[in-house]
């Protein structure tokens, strides 16, 4: 009971701090914005970022010192959510961490395969190491892959890695292995999912969390077909193997002859009725300005604490993604107007 | 009281006179522009309309320039103003200008005195250690840097720590950085790698050279150089208000008319070429639709075709809510929940008549009641809440159940003499904290919740209805047969405990309490039967039924635990009436008048404010939770009408 109530807890925390993201006013500003010392200075007086920005120099800040702390604040965002989260919304604050976890693996790797293994350290979120389950500061002294099995030995990322080690003076295949540890991940909060005692927790998760990996699937085809035109055999294997769509509806929208056919195809599925709310017109924008529009309903809505901490999660990833594109344009001397056009509300 | 009807329009003509109809469907404020590619089936040879909007760019320097300066923009309705278009971007470039000039002299003094100030509090950590930076940075065979590092960097740093020359020495730290100093020897490999590692942990240097002397000294220099730099700060302060006080009026004329024209231009979004043709599709109301035919044919080129928004489903019509003034107020409350679908019944009505209701009843107090509609209306006024506006109608409500409970500002026998000279009563007519009173509260509310489910579910019968869902509509527990199954079982237990009537024979049980329950037992294939679908059967029988009865379990309960929640009706009652209670023993507890009036308008002030705080929220969780749900969907996306001057959240 205790529990329960303690999980509860987390839809009040997740509203509450939902309310402190930047709203439309604040997304108008920082278009207005200049140059990068004005976005950072903006940020650091006028939005709930001040905590993590206090300190910053805005006039000598730049886009590769400002990203990391802005996910610092996310991370302090989830711990501080993940401390009401019992039984059931644990599944999903593990889920986030091994995702969060994956993604330093990955960078990990990335930067053995171009031989700056050295640098790992100085892109290592400190805030991350506190409620990570693996020794992510032991990665700082990586210098080979089987340096990499030596520190995760006892995590359950081993025997993934292990499968796919390279053969001597061969690089990691990172696509691989990054697919393989984040299939795991979903099959392990598909597998929490399940054993859901509750019939009714148990299919609104699982059909929340698909329609969002759908979003993912969605977007993926999307920019595979926009930036490489690969066919429906190359695709297929590179797709999260769970979501609501059928198999044979991704197999079509695989099969779609572009990027524009797969947005009409997907018209036609259940996505059809949510794309019509959406005022966004590009196709590469549209799978996370749907998971944004489906986050923001169920963060108001569901009663279900993990859902709600899904979403709120997601909306947060998003609105970060949103300030380093508004970096990003701002340095590039983009207009209002174009800036306006990359950012996902 | 319900969704309004609107019409789907779509409009062809010649591109030479899309800029005139564009201009009219402005105009006239109620045109909804949506997506024509979503309207055709062959798009091959649609593309959309490359012009680039000329409006945007000035508009947005204009906003920006102002919103620097601290200068508010306002949209004014234009009446007599013909400047043409290239006039009106003359102005605003001029303008623009003019105001920039100002600005970069702001900003640069601004961007000094920042400077100026930053250096003041960075030499003021290594002040007190009588060094002489000067002597210090001529060494020869070292280079010393000073500065500060994150503190997150400051903990990597053990990562370093098999190389000799990665070495910090802290002079002082705050909350986000340690200030001190690194050396590395000027050989000039080791010495760049040092400082790659340290640039890498975003360690910022201190321009020590132009620290000449101590410190000390140099802080006084710095202390100067504000004290001017404020003067020159005033002084352009002074200009830019000079600057404003004598356009600021035909500023905003330029303005208005800048905005009207952006916005009319950010339709062609929705527009299509089609050879040279264009294409534009979009909703209106179905009312004005003669006003639009009349305007539209005097255009040469344009042909129109309008279709009903029912017959458009597909396309998902925008919503407009149509709702007498009084519930209109109450239109935010469903809008936060979502609007209804365009074949969705409004609920509005429902919950300006329920929120009202519940509200006065449960926060029942005369002289409260009034100050809530003050504040209420207080609200609504200087500070444009919606919710002020929602708690006038409460606070009244609130007022009306407060005299018949006889309690005004927690005075219970303030209303008596009342009650006398009207109605020839000794005192007031109910008394919540008597025991035969407080039973008459609990059955009441039980009673109102069961009207409140079971119109809810008639709601739904309708709603489902007009959906075409017949599941929901005749098998779903709040369908035909949960309707039927609550309304028996509830008519059944209050006539045999109650009125001591036997109506709870064999036939009535099997007729409406067991069917019911079995064709809700059967919904889903039942529902997929209705429809006339042919897979109808479960995939898995066992698996359907095991799923289905634990469900129909957990119905039969909500039954009961959705009715109780209603208790918190009368529960408020008597919540208000003990905390009032409280607030007067203790005011009675201090000593004299002052005392004894000082502790009744405070603990009159706690009340009223959680008390209203509490029961808006839970009339508020009846109405989504126990209402709502029983019949609401809110999937309708809003109409929203072109309108200049409230584009940004419009387009």
């Amino acid at each position: 009971m205790s529990s329960e109530m303690a999980s509860n807890a987390i839809l009040a925390k997740a509203r509450a701090m939902y309310g402190k993201c930047l709203s439309d006013n604040d997304y108008r500003q920082l278009m207005d914005c200049r140059n990068v010392s004005e976005v950072a200075s903006y940020l650091k007086s006028r939005t709930n970022y001040r905590s993590v920005l206090a300190g910053l120099n805005e006039n000598e800040v730049h886009r590769g010192q400002l990203e990391p702390i802005l996910r610092q604040n996310l991370y302090y965002d989830i711990s501080s959510l993940s401390r009401y989260a019992r039984d059931k919304s644990l599944v999903f604050s593990n889920f986030i961490i091994s995702e969060m976890e994956i993604e330093q693996i990955i960078r990990c790797l990335t930067l053995l395969n171009i031989g700056r293994a050295d640098e790992f350290v100085f892109g290592l979120p400190m805030a991350m190491t506190k409620f990570a389950r693996i020794d992510l500061k032991a990665f700082s002294t990586v210098r080979s892959f089987d340096d990499l099995l030596d520190v995760l030995a006892s995590s359950h990322y081993a025997a993934a890695l292990r499968k796919h080690r390279p053969k001597d003076g061969e690089r990691a295949d990172i696509s691989i292995i990054e697919a393989e540890l984040n299939n795991q991940n979903y099959a392990m909060v598909m597998e929490a999912f399940d054993k859901q005692k509750s019939t009714r927790d148990r299919d609104e998760l699982k059909d929340t969390f698909s329609a969002m990996l759908d979003f993912r699937n969605i977007s993926r085809i999307i920019r595979l077909k926009r930036y490489f035109n690969y066919s429906a055999e190359k695709i297929m294997p590179l797709l999260i193997p769970y979501g609501k769509l059928s198999k044979r509806t991704v197999e079509e929208l695989c099969s779609a002859s572009d990027a524009r056919e797969v947005f009409e195809l997907a018209r036609s599925t259940y996505l059809g009725r949510l794309m019509s709310k959406l005022k966004y017109n590009d196709q590469s924008m549209m799978a996370n300005a749907l998971l944004s529009m489906y986050c923001k309903h169920h963060l108001r809505l569901s009663a279900n604490p993990t859902i709600v901490m899904i979403s709120y999660v997601y909306l947060k990833q998003i609105e970060i993604a949103n300030i380093v594109n508004i970096i990003e344009s701002t340095r590039y001397g983009l207009s209002p107007d174009e800036k306006s056009a990359m950012l996902v509300r | 009281m319900s969704v309004k009807k609107v019409k789907a329009i779509n409009i062809i003509g010649m591109l030479s006179e899309l800029d005139e109809v564009i201009k009219f469907c402005g105009d006239s404020e109620m045109f909804h522009p949506d997506d024509a590619m979503l309207f055709y089936s062959n798009t091959q040879d649609f593309s959309p309309l490359s012009d680039k909007n000329p409006y945007a760019a000035p508009l947005q320097s204009l906003r920006s320039i102002a919103d620097m300066a601290g200068l508010k923009l306002e949209f004014v309705k234009l009446t007599d103003f013909s400047v043409s278009d290239k006039g009106v971007l003359k102005y605003v470039d001029s303008t623009v200008e003019k105001l920039e000039k100002l600005i970069n002299k702001k900003l640069s003094i601004k961007q000094k005195i920042d400077g100026c100030k930053r250096k003041i509090e960075q030499v003021g950590h290594f002040t007190g250690g009588n060094l002489d930076f000067t002597e210090i940075m001529k060494c020869k065979y070292i280079t010393p840097s000073f500065g500060r590092i994150p503190n997150e960097s400051y903990d990597k740093l053990e990562s370093f720590a098999d190389n000799p020359f990665v070495m910090f020495f802290p002079c002082t730290e705050d909350d986000t950085h340690h200030w001190g100093v690194y050396f590395c020897p000027n050989e000039p490999s080791e010495k760049q790698n040092i400082d790659r590692i340290f640039s890498s942990l975003y360690f910022e240097k201190l321009e020590v050279p132009e620290i000449a002397g101590t410190p000390e000294e140099y802080l006084k220099t710095l202390a100067d150089e504000l004290s001017e730099l404020q003067d020159e700060q005033d002084k352009n302060k002074k200009e830019l208000d000079e600057f404003w006080a004598s356009e600021k009026e035909k500023c905003m004329k330029y303005y208005s008319r800048l905005q009207e024209l952006d916005c009319y231009h950010a339709i062609k979004r929705y527009v299509y070429k089609y050879h040279g043709s264009f294409i534009m599709v979009g909703w209106i109301p179905a009312d004005k639709e003669k006003y639009f035919t009349q305007h539209l044919d005097g255009i040469k080129s344009v042909e129109y075709s309008i279709s009903d928004g029912a017959e458009e489903m597909k396309h998902s019509p925008p919503v407009m809510l149509k709702n007498p003034p009084f519930i209109r107020l109450y239109e935010f409350f469903v809008k936060m929940y979502g609007l209804p679908s365009y074949n969705e019944l409004d609920p509005t009505a429902i919950v300006a008549f329920t929120y009202t209701l519940f509200f006065g009843i449960m926060f029942g107090d005369m002289g409260q009641g009034l100050v809530v509609a003050i504040v209420g209306f207080l609200m609504w006024k200087l500070k444009k809440m919606e919710i002020g506006r929602i708690l006038i109608p409460c606070g009244i409500s609130g007022m009306i159940f407060g005299s018949i409970y006889g309690s005004v500002f927690g005075f219970e026998h303030a209303l008596d003499p009342v009650y006398k000279a009207l109605f020839g009563l000794d005192e007031k007519p109910v008394e919540v904290m008597d025991s035969n009173t407080i039973n008459i509260i609990i059955y009441g509310s039980v009673a109102i919740g069961i009207v409140t489910i079971v119109i809810a579910m008639i709601m739904n019968i309708v709603s489902s209805i007009k959906r075409r869902d017949p599941e929901s509509a005749f098998f779903g527990s709040n369908g035909i047969a949960g309707f039927v199954f609550y309304v028996s079982l509830v008519a059944g237990l209050v006539c045999q405990m109650i009125l001591e009537i036997e109506i709870m024979t064999p036939a009535y049980i099997i007729c409406l309490i067991v069917i019911p329950l079995v064709l809700m037992f059967m919904r889903e294939p039942l529902g997929r039967l209705a429809e006339g679908k042919k897979k109808w059967q479960p995939e898995k029988w066992g698996d359907y039924c095991t799923q289905s009865f634990f469900e129909l379990f957990e119905m039969c309960l909500s039954y009961v635990t959705n009715t109780m929640s209603f208790l918190r009706i009368g529960a408020y009652i008597l919540v208000h009436a003990g905390m009032m209670m409280v607030v007067f023993t203790l005011a009675d507890m201090m000593s004299g008048v002052v005392g004894y009036v000082i502790m009744v308008v405070v603990g009159n002030g706690i009340v009223m404010a959680l008390e209203a705080l509490l029961v808006a929220i839970q009339v508020l969780r009846l109405d989504y939770y126990e209402i709502f749900s029983r019949f609401y969907i809110g999937e309708g996306r809003q109409f929203t009408p072109v309108v200049a001057g409230k584009a940004e959240e419009q387009i």
